[in-house]
């Protein structure tokens, strides 16, 4: 439904060429949930801005339903690290917000954002513009904010990277339920390979930069799981220990640079 | 300050705003017995300590003030400062704003004009005036137009770097749920700029009163300034000062005004003033 087909992206610095990913193919069934971890710096979040359009790649495809995606589009939503709300607008203004640029009326937009703040249990604070909001909160808002027009692809960058444990497990919790009932195709991106095992059907490993894709796993866990318990079953660890040999080698290949030449 | 917020964690929060109430009523009582001070050293000093020819004194003002509230031509004077304060401030507001939404979103426009500007900003505006005097006439038109350039320049510019420092962030997010430029200008780069926008009509508030006083100055029959200069050139220190007052009042009033509207514009945003007072 979703293919990469040999993606690679460079960046031009004043005197070096700096390959961020090379190579990057796969194809993603619909509803299916794809986990990519790698080390830091690897040209993670290169590949969903590309994937989403925001960003065209140096070379390869990216084909949407055998369609070339140029551009972004409403079919492919963008759930980003940062919440990014809009801070002069309330958390409801927040969520509608693509149902009004969609030229929606308010009151029809509204119910379809009620439902889904409701859904997110965020309910009581629609009128509480995002400052007045904790990290988990506004970063449950940025979600449903993607949800609510219905994209069939989500890409997730690290969503829950900010956040506190207990937070974080409770929210992939509810991330597993949301997605279990929509069934949207999801790209999800972490650094954390508990996260990417627990949340996956898939996990794709990439590699210190240029990022390639070094392996791919199946999760075969079944589903519904239980994100709180499932990291104590046998099979979770068993994925967890071949991966994490693979990743550990990479951090310890990569070469520390300054801080501000390691941007992906 | 690090006191003040172990004070709010070690007391309940009644306590704390107590506390809080009792410092507050303090800074107030300090502040008056600071203004009855300064009133009472000026009116029994002005004879014995200081020449009263210099420093003119309360009473003195305070007469003067009486007799010009019930001077009809007081009034007019007024109402021809303010009637160009306004207009200046409008016109340059409006054309600040404007030009800078228009540089904003017309890239090479700005770069092309960006040292033309620099540099009639770098003018001191004032020594434009008699220029202005020849150009629009010894009546309200030069003293419009001298506080509309200075208004025009900080709205001018606060604009353009508000809305070119929106967050791209926010315009990325626009731009994927499928909104166009339109859109995009009106939803996040307007909104996003707002706080830059207001603060540069706050600043350019005083500016306007700044510009109509120093035209009247150089030349008028009417206004705040042509009374503040006539008291002045006639030696009478208790009208001059009176006009100061009158003028520093005018100023308080319409910031305390520019204030609530701030407040309002900006309600989503954190609030300084709370935020302050906790600690």
């Amino acid at each position: 439904m979703l293919s990469l087909k040999n993606i690679s992206k460079r960046f031009f610095a004043r005197d070096h060429v700096i390959k961020a990913i090379e190579g990057i193919s796969i194809d993603i069934k619909a509803g299916e949930f794809v986990t990519i971890v790698g080390p830091s710096g690897c040209g993670k979040s290169t590949i969903l801005n590309i994937v989403s359009g925001l960003m065209p790649p140096s070379d390869g495809t990216v084909e949407l339903e055998r369609r070339p995606v140029h551009g972004v589009t409403r079919d492919i939503g963008y759930v980003t690290q940062q919440h990014n709300l809009m801070p002069w607008r309330t958390l409801i203004d927040n969520v509608a917000f693509p149902l009004q640029v969609a030229g929606m009326a308010k009151s029809e937009r509204n119910d379809r954002a009620n439902e889904l703040i409701n859904m997110a249990g965020l309910a009581g604070f629609e009128k509480s513009y995002p400052h007045e909001l904790s990290g988990g909160m506004c970063q449950r808002a940025n979600i449903i904010r993607t949800l609510i027009y219905a994209p069939k692809v989500m890409l997730m960058d690290e969503p829950f990277g900010p956040l506190d444990a207990q937070t974080r497990v409770s929210l992939q919790d509810q991330l597993l339920a949301i997605w279990s009932r929509t069934r949207v195709t999801i790209i999800f991106i972490t650094h954390d390979l508990h996260e990417a095992i627990g949340l996956g059907d898939r996990v794709v490993l990439l590699s210190t930069r240029p990022g390639r894709i070094i392996r791919v796993d199946k999760v075969t866990m079944s589903r519904p799981r239980d994100i709180f318990r499932m990291h104590d079953s046998g099979e979770f660890r068993a994925l967890y220990d071949a991966i994490w040999v693979e990743l550990e080698r990479q951090v310890k290949d990569q070469k520390v640079e300054p801080p501000n030449g390691s941007r992906n | 300050m690090a006191a003040a917020i172990d004070d709010l964690e070690i007391y309940d929060s009644q306590a704390a705003r107590l506390v809080r109430q009792r410092y507050r009523r303090r800074v107030t009582a300090g502040q008056i017995a600071f203004i009855i001070g300064l009133i009472t050293i000026w009116q029994f000093g002005s004879g014995p300590l200081f020449d009263p020819f210099y420093v003119g004194s309360p009473v003195g003002v305070a007469k003067v003030l009486i007799n010009d509230f019930i001077d009809p031509r007081f009034w007019n004077d007024l109402r021809v400062t303010g009637t160009e304060m306004t207009l200046g401030y409008l016109l340059g507001a409006l054309s600040g704003i404007a030009l800078g939404v228009l540089f904003a979103r017309w890239r090479i426009a700005a770069d092309i004009f960006d040292p033309f500007f620099t540099g009639l900003n770098s003018l001191p505006r004032i020594a434009l005036a008699p220029l202005l005097v020849i150009w629009f006439g010894i009546d309200m038109a030069s003293k419009v137009v001298l506080a509309t350039t200075l208004v025009f320049f900080l709205t001018f510019l606060t604009t353009l770097s508000g809305i070119r420092n929106v967050d791209p962030a926010l315009i990325n997010v626009a731009r994927l749920v499928g909104a166009n430029e339109r859109q995009i200008f009106r939803y996040v780069m307007l909104p996003g700029a707002a706080a830059w926008v207001i603060n540069g009509l706050k600043m350019s508030l005083p500016y306007a009163l700044i510009g109509v006083i120093v035209g009247e100055f150089l030349v008028s029959s009417s206004g705040l300034g042509y009374r503040l200069n006539s008291y002045s050139t006639s030696y009478n220190t208790n009208g001059t000062f009176a006009m100061l007052l009158v003028m520093m009042a005018l100023m308080m009033i319409l910031n305390a005004l520019m204030g609530m509207f701030e407040r309002y514009a900006l309600r989503w945003r954190v609030d300084m003033a709370t935020t302050i007072q906790a600690y």
